[in-house]
């Protein structure tokens, strides 16, 4: 047997260590930083074992926990995301957080992964809740680390009173499930829900269970109808912790849908009235997409208004989400290569702007859009880095956003979603104009400072990085498509080719 | 030529090199960064010149092919033999090639990204960064015209957004920020609607290359209202660039607001990517839908035709006047598309190229009036002949031209497009469309009588004429002119194989 559990562990130990190295070193400021980066090594030293385990199969803890492809992609999506947050947060220090808080600061980012961790590898739906509570819970203090900082308090409490009802929504929806089924187990669930006669009998609180479940969960995709949180939040929290929602806590969330639809409920198949079968998959689209359509509108257009940075992204983050679960409502053999690619785009650029946002923010004391103005004077290869980004998030050609974007395109006109393909052009178009009111302050408003802007360390590698990235992924995109496709073999999992669709 | 050079290959991607060299060039060195600014389209065009010696005319097929590989996928295709899905590999090829029909546009494009790149000496201020997007949009242009397959098509496409987008926001006049945003969002929609288009005749036909589809498409099986959807979306995306006529608000904003230089490469080459994609997509797809809404799109092609001619009878601004013009002037191109015969089709492509160089010349030579005068408006102008004979004499030659004076390439291109619609059976459309003509003649003289005769201003009594070195440009696009005004078969040999392809698709 592997030792499937190992990167959780790491993350674990590594977070109670840094924990405990802070309380010990209160007040230190070096020790403060050796905190930060003992942080750091523990996401790298997880990141080997999860390598490690690709291919691998497996269950553990009497099938509770799971690894599998989805697994491991996540994993890695979020382990790599929370490398890049914590090299922010690293220089981030006087981003208001108060200093004798870093380590805390560095354990609760990893005690948040953690929770998403746990939720890419659950198959059971205490373990799930589990790892939902954990992320929820570390991501409310972090909104709020900023202590004196008024906004950050009221996001903090914002954060925790959406937060708060999403998670009753889930455990309502849960209760349902368990309480029908008999099991905790989600495959379980779905065979038991395939038996003959179960669905017509329990078919509609069975529904009742679903969409409390994944509306529920869409809380932490920050996709409509639990999307509302987001600009507060986005704009209170520290700058870091912002990028933190914005990727890894939405991956954990589209982990968490993806597990519970595709392993619970989308391939279940009843006879309705004799001789008429219907599936679930089939019966439950019709909603999924409405939400996506609606996540897709409302974060476009409500984003044109927005003159802060950061609340310009929360309203984007709504957009993605509903670019995210496009797939799902239309279910097609690629549907996860297109989730998971789609999501590695939008992290890479989505760090790397937020990291540039920070340094900025910082510079300028402010996240109003004018504090871009005349950026490309003062730091042309980050205004170029910027560039790069912006386009791959708005899905121009050539960008990995735009092959992420093409695939789920490809994937919406496959499962007959013309309506959802149309969305998604006609919105990406109205991204286009609030994506470009940022490039227009980089590039062509004059700054009222031509001073050059010098980038620190943490943030300047992970800019690097973000451009590696997102330029790696602009040019071999059939080579990392094949690549994940081979590694995770994430089609294969929920048997979508056997004859299921 | 020997075959193994990929001339194509090398067509498109000098400009890369040029934005490679300019990317190192230090921006303080203006005169190095305008040297490399000629050089390297001057080398394209030597490119496109060699592609036009050795092209086959006999033959209808692309030639000159290159290909790379940019990426592949698997994809479930459906396999109607055994009923079900399979997983196939689909690669997606950067491939070039040329055939009769892009060999006029392709030589076009490179004659007037030259001279425009010759009228930008001018230009002082952020050079640097004009020549990196100029020449990321002399990427696309090149490349437009060449790709055989949807995906490339769409890529070099959209590299001319971005890259237009850049030039009219930073180097434009004052309302240039709404004009680029304007323009990118009415493009933008027109480029993703056509994507959209693109994707679902993909997952008709398993594949993304033009011909393939072109063959495949008429003979599958498929649902007659998703066909027609398909087609008048297609028409609809293709018809914002063109632009047809309620979708063209954004064209004038930026004809108003971009540089010069970069409104000749706009009206003279990305215009016609709107009447070439209508060519090869529209009537390359859809050769059974043709005929039956061939009515139809030479209806707007009229209301282009008169709307633009009417409206430019009043504009008050040359700029303006020049941009109604081409409006319609894109009008012609619809009538010979929907003529639907050799005459129509040759018509079209005629007035692509003729229009392309004519607007490329109006722009030039506005531009260096503007630059003199400060001014494009037509009442604070006038007299301009007595300070600055050469510039005012090629306006006078350049309106001659637009208005379709027998002898210069207007002429040609207007005669077989009415010609060709005179034929059809929408002759009627043709005969209103004639009153077009008279007031094309009406609009361009009015304005430009009016600027280089009458009274001189005082305050233009000291202006120069044009520089010798401003002379070539303009001498150059006027010798192109006249001589597809008096030897017509330098375009319509190459065309010829082609269009009879083409042509013969049609029917249904």
């Amino acid at each position: 047997m592997n030792a499937i559990w190992l990167p959780e562990v790491i993350v674990l130990a590594g977070a109670i260590g840094t924990l405990a190295f802070g309380l010990a070193a209160r007040r230190s400021k070096a020790m403060s930083d050796l905190a930060m980066t003992l942080a750091l090594i523990t996401v790298v030293v997880a990141l080997l074992p999860t390598v490690g385990l690709i291919g691998t199969v497996e269950e553990g803890f009497a099938g509770a926990f799971r690894i599998d492809g989805l697994t491991l992609a996540f994993h890695l999506l979020i382990l790599i995301g929370t490398g890049l947050v914590l090299l922010i947060a690293r220089d981030g220090r006087s981003d208001g957080v108060p200093p004798q808080y870093l380590a805390e600061y560095a354990a609760l980012l990893l005690f948040a992964a953690l929770g998403g961790m746990l939720i890419a590898a659950a198959a059971d739906l205490l373990l799930l809740f589990l790892g939902l509570e954990l992320l929820s819970i570390s991501s409310y203090v972090l909104v709020g680390l900023k202590k004196t900082h008024l906004g950050s308090t009221e996001a903090a409490m914002k954060y925790v009173l959406t937060g708060a009802t999403a998670t009753a929504v889930f455990a309502f929806g849960m209760s349902y499930a368990i309480g029908l089924t008999g099991t905790t187990d989600v495959y379980q669930i779905g065979q038991t829900m395939a038996d003959a006669g179960f669905m017509a009998r329990y078919g509609r609180l069975l529904f009742v269970a679903f969409f409390f479940l994944i509306v529920g969960a869409f809380y932490k995709l920050a996709s409509v109808p639990f999307y509302m949180w987001a600009p507060d939040v986005y704009q209170g929290a520290p700058t870091a912790v912002t990028a933190f929602l914005a990727t890894v806590s939405k991956a954990s969330g589209m982990a968490l849908v993806v597990r519970l639809f595709l392993g619970s409920f989308a391939w279940v198949a009843w006879e309705a009235q004799p001789n008429v079968i219907k599936n679930f998959w089939s019966e439950s689209t019709p909603y999924i997409a409405a939400l996506s359509a609606l996540s897709m509108i409302v974060g476009n257009v409500l984003a044109l208004k927005a003159r802060d940075v950061k609340r310009m992204f929360a309203y984007s983050s709504v957009a993605h989400a509903g670019y995210l679960i496009i797939p799902l409502a239309a279910v097609n053999p690629m549907m996860i290569d297109q989730i998971v690619f789609y999501l590695l785009a939008y992290l890479l650029a989505n760090v790397g702007i937020f990291a540039v946002i920070d340094q900025v923010g910082r510079d300028r004391g402010s996240y109003d859009l004018s504090a871009f103005s005349g950026l490309y004077h003062r730091a042309p290869l980050v205004a170029w880095a910027l560039l790069l980004f912006f386009l791959s998030l708005a899905g121009i050609p050539l960008t990995m956003g735009f092959f992420g974007k093409l695939n789920i395109l490809l994937g919406a006109v496959w499962g007959g979603h013309f309506v959802l393909a149309g969305l998604l052009v006609v919105t990406s178009v109205i991204s286009y104009v609030y994506y470009f009111a940022v490039l227009k302050q980089v590039f062509m408003r004059p700054g009222t400072t031509e001073r050059p802007l010098a980038f620190s360390f943490g943030t300047a590698t992970v800019i690097a990085l973000a451009v590696l990235g997102t330029l790696l992924g602009s040019l071999f995109p059939g080579e990392v498509m094949r690549t994940m496709q081979q590694a995770f073999d994430a089609v294969q999992m929920f048997g979508i080719y056997q004859g299921r669709l | 030529m020997p075959e193994v050079f990929p001339l194509l290959a090398a067509f498109v991607l000098t400009p890369v090199i040029g934005m490679l060299v300019v990317a190192f060039v230090p921006s303080r060195e203006g005169g190095l960064l305008k040297t490399i600014g000629w050089v390297i389209p001057a080398v394209a065009f030597v490119f496109a010149a060699y592609a036009y010696a050795h092209f086959n005319i006999q033959s209808a097929e692309p030639q000159m092919k290159a290909s790379w590989p940019l990426f592949s996928f698997t994809f479930p295709l459906y396999d109607p033999s055994i009923n079900a899905f399979t997983f196939t590999d689909v690669s997606v090829p950067v491939a070039l090639a040329v055939d009769g029909l892009s060999l006029p546009l392709v030589l076009m494009t490179a004659l007037v990204t030259f001279m425009s790149a010759l009228a930008v000496q001018s230009e002082t201020r952020r050079l640097k960064a004009f020549f990196l997007f100029l020449f990321l949009l002399s990427v696309g242009m090149n490349g437009v015209f060449l790709a055989q397959n949807l995906i490339v098509f769409f890529v070099f496409f959209e590299l001319t957004l971005v890259a237009l987008y850049f030039l009219t926001a930073i180097f434009g006049g004052f309302g240039r920020e709404k004009a680029a945003t304007a323009f990118l969002v009415m493009n933008g929609l027109g480029s993703l609607v056509m994507l959209f288009v693109f994707v679902v005749l993909f997952q008709l036909t398993g594949t993304w290359e033009m011909r393939g589809i072109a063959e495949k498409l008429p003979l599958a099986a498929i649902d007659p209202t998703l066909k027609r959807t398909l087609f008048w979306l297609l028409v609809i995306a293709l018809g914002v660039k063109l632009p047809i006529f309620p979708l063209h608000t954004w064209m004038l904003k930026v004809h108003r607001e971009a540089p010069p230089a970069v409104v000749m490469l706009h009206s003279g080459v990305l215009l016609k990517i709107g009447a070439y994609g209508l060519i090869r997509f529209v009537l390359g797809f859809f050769p059974d839908l043709m005929p039956q809404y061939a009515p139809a799109l030479a209806l707007l092609g009229l209301v282009n035709l008169l709307y633009g001619g009417f409206a430019a009878f009043v504009q008050p601004d040359l700029r303006r006047v020049f941009a109604y013009a081409s409006l319609s002037h894109m009008g012609i191109v619809l009538f010979g598309v929907a003529a639907l015969n050799t005459y129509g089709l040759m018509g079209a492509v005629f007035q692509m190229v003729s229009h392309g160089l004519i607007s490329a010349l109006l722009f030039l030579l506005l531009g260096m009036i503007e630059r003199r005068t400060g001014t494009s408006r037509i009442d604070e102008l006038g007299g301009l002949a007595r300070v600055m004979p050469t510039i005012a004499g090629m306006l006078l030659f350049a309106a001659l031209a637009n208005l379709g004076l027998p002898a210069l390439s207007g002429f040609i291109a207007e005669f077989q497009a009415f010609l060709g619609l005179f034929l059809s059976p929408s002759w009627p459309i043709a005969a209103c469309g004639l009153v077009g003509l008279g007031i094309s003649a009406a609009y361009m003289l009015r304005a430009v009588l009016r600027t280089t005769f009458g009274p001189l201003g005082a305050e233009h009594a000291e202006v120069s004429d044009a520089r010798p070195l401003e002379v070539v440009p303009m001498f150059v696009l006027a010798a192109a002119i006249i001589l597809i005004g008096v030897y017509p078969n330098v375009l319509a040999v190459p065309l010829q194989a082609t269009l009879y392809d083409v042509l013969g698709r049609i029917g249904g």
